[in-house]
């Protein structure tokens, strides 16, 4: 894990009441609260919790129903050019010019962000490209690209203008091991002097890199707080036991079962459980399974912010 | 940065993005092709059967006239196409963030479709005088038809673009790009004491372009990025119905099924 951040100097992200409501029937946050102050920031979900829209509303690209937020003391609403100025913003889903060259896709999108000077276009452009590993490859163009390689371009895009803020959406969904690996490097090294909001579904890329989180259910916060604390409030919580096929849908029904795996003697199941399961064995928590029990809690109306 | 520098940059962009398209190269040479075909002299069996023009320049005026304004047409509808790839790509959701104004995406992109449909016919400008030449029985005056073309429409064209231009970017405004136009359509449709029939057609052209680029303009000057996309987007699509419409979902038909609906969506 990365040495953790904590940023004094560098922005600082808060929320309060912050709601969007696209129908009466479509909630995608409700009352959330959060102040975002130390580096990388890992917020955790599930698909439609909510994460992306409150990506989106921090990236100033989409307007709440209530509540407000900051970025460093400016509002969302009413300073969107201040915000966009210190954000880099990588969303969730995003499409490239195919038929441009990597550098050419990012002078576009300097000149679009008013770097003016064509001199500092360039070194901007170099220094991007380096921090994500493409410089040698520049002036491909983008539609030979591999999904990776379009990822740390997107990741390139946004630090064109050197941002303090780094919003990332789902960076690592549908790479392969190795360059996931390689991103959570990447990301790992850029939080070292700005703050970097992480989203993901990802409980790994969460492990590796952050040191502080929230887990969003439902678009509400269910608990923040950091990666270590977390797992530590489920300690003794987290069991194992070996039970025959049948018994399966009875353990089911009485424990919340997060892992299935088939052995010879059986069915070994990993549960969560407040009080130990007849014939269970305790063992070590994983983010993972915090995740998952935070999780439940959450879709139940039991979450707490610590 | 000033918003005619984006638009500039926007512009660039566009048209570079366009030029590398294979498809881009078989339009420009199926459109010439067949109005080359169109018109030539085989297509008009004898002498006799061929269409008198009432004068030289009525057919200079005409054919320029239609022309650009044909091109201000799919220029619009090159750029619905621009920006309907654009969101369904959520490319906007990169160019949005940036802070990229609406006014200078919009009218960047329309301009460069403009530009680039331009370059497509631009043969035509060159082969469609020499055809008419090679058939000059047809015109009362085939001498003039060149002095029209080569003395008043070309460097008027190029004199008021200039002009407008010039005081688009000195005012880092790109709406004023459309105010000589503006000025010379008021004329064109008020004081008919301007000489006729050449001028009037280039000023038939401006109209158009006036009408296209104000409403660009109004559309690209709504502060939210969104609203304006959506209203453009619906205005050319009602604007041009069916057939455009049906030209653009064959062409987009894969990508048309797997979009999303407008960014406001839920995570």
């Amino acid at each position: 894990m990365q040495k953790a951040t904590r940023v004094k100097d560098l922005v600082q992200v808060t929320t309060k009441g912050l709601t969007k409501i696209y129908a009466p029937d479509i909630v995608g946050i409700q009352k959330i609260d959060l102040e975002i102050r130390t580096s990388p920031f890992g917020l955790l979900g599930p698909n439609g919790a909510g994460k992306t829209t409150l990506m989106r509303i921090l990236a100033t690209l989409l307007v709440p129903t209530e509540g407000t937020a900051t970025i460093n003391g400016h509002d969302i609403h009413t300073e969107q050019a201040a915000i966009r100025g210190m954000l880099g913003y990588l969303p969730e889903q995003f499409g490239l010019y195919l038929n441009l060259t990597a550098w050419e896709f990012l002078d576009y999108l300097a000149i679009l962000h008013s770097i003016r000077d064509g001199a500092t276009r360039r070194q901007r452009i170099e220094r991007a490209l380096s921090l994500v590993h493409l410089l040698e490859v520049a002036n491909r163009k983008l539609g030979t690209f591999s999904h990776g390689m379009r990822q740390r371009v997107g990741i390139a895009q946004a630090l064109l203008h050197d941002p303090q803020l780094l919003i990332l959406d789902e960076p690592t969904a549908g790479l392969d091991p190795e360059q996931r690996a390689r991103f959570r490097g990447l990301l790992s090294e850029l939080s070292g002097d700005r703050l970097v909001i992480l989203s993901t579904h990802i409980v790994g890329d969460v492990e590796a890199i952050c040191r502080d989180m929230a887990i969003i259910h439902n678009g509400q916060v269910v608990i923040h707080s950091s990666p270590q604390h977390l797992i530590e409030g489920i300690a003794g919580k987290v069991w194992v036991m070996t039970v025959p096929e049948t018994a399966l849908s009875e353990m089911e029904r009485r424990y919340q079962v997060i892992g299935i795996a088939r052995q010879e003697d059986g069915l070994a199941l990993r549960l969560l459980a407040d009080e130990p399961p007849a014939g269970a064995q305790p063992i070590a928590a994983t983010l993972e399974d915090a995740y998952l029990y935070y999780g439940s809690k959450g879709s139940t109306g039991e979450g707490s912010n610590e | 940065m000033s918003d005619t520098r984006r638009f500039w940059g926007v512009v660039w962009y566009e048209l570079k993005m366009r030029w590398r398209s294979a498809g881009f190269w078989i339009v420009v040479l199926l459109v010439n092709a067949f109005a080359l075909f169109v018109a030539s002299p085989l297509n008009y069996g004898s002498p006799e059967d061929r269409p008198r023009f009432q004068s030289s320049w009525w057919v200079a005026g005409q054919s320029f006239s239609a022309a650009t304004t044909l091109m201000n047409g799919l220029a619009v509808f090159l750029i619905a196409d621009r920006i309907l790839r654009d969101r369904t790509l959520q490319t906007d959701e990169l160019l949005h963030a940036k802070g990229v104004f609406p006014r200078a995406y919009t009218l960047g992109k329309w301009a460069a479709s403009f530009l680039s449909l331009c370059l497509a016919v631009c043969p035509l400008f060159v082969g469609a005088p020499l055809v008419q030449w090679y058939i000059g029985n047809t015109l009362a005056e085939p001498g003039p038809f060149f002095l029209a073309f080569a003395t008043i429409y070309l460097p008027s064209m190029l004199f008021v673009s200039t002009l407008a231009l010039t005081v688009a970017t000195l005012a880092g405004d790109v709406r004023l790009f459309y105010i000589p136009y503006l000025v010379a359509w008021y004329l064109d449709s008020f004081h008919y004491w301007i000489p006729r029939p050449p001028i009037r057609e280039i000023l038939n052209f401006s109209g158009a372009t006036v009408y296209m680029g104000l409403f660009c303009t109004k559309i690209g000057s709504l502060p939210n990025v969104s609203s304006s996309d959506v209203a453009l987007n619906i205005g050319i699509l009602v604007l041009l119905s069916g057939v455009l419409l049906y030209i653009l979902l064959r062409r987009e038909t894969r990508v048309w099924m797997s979009a999303e609906p407008p960014p406001q969506r839920p995570a």
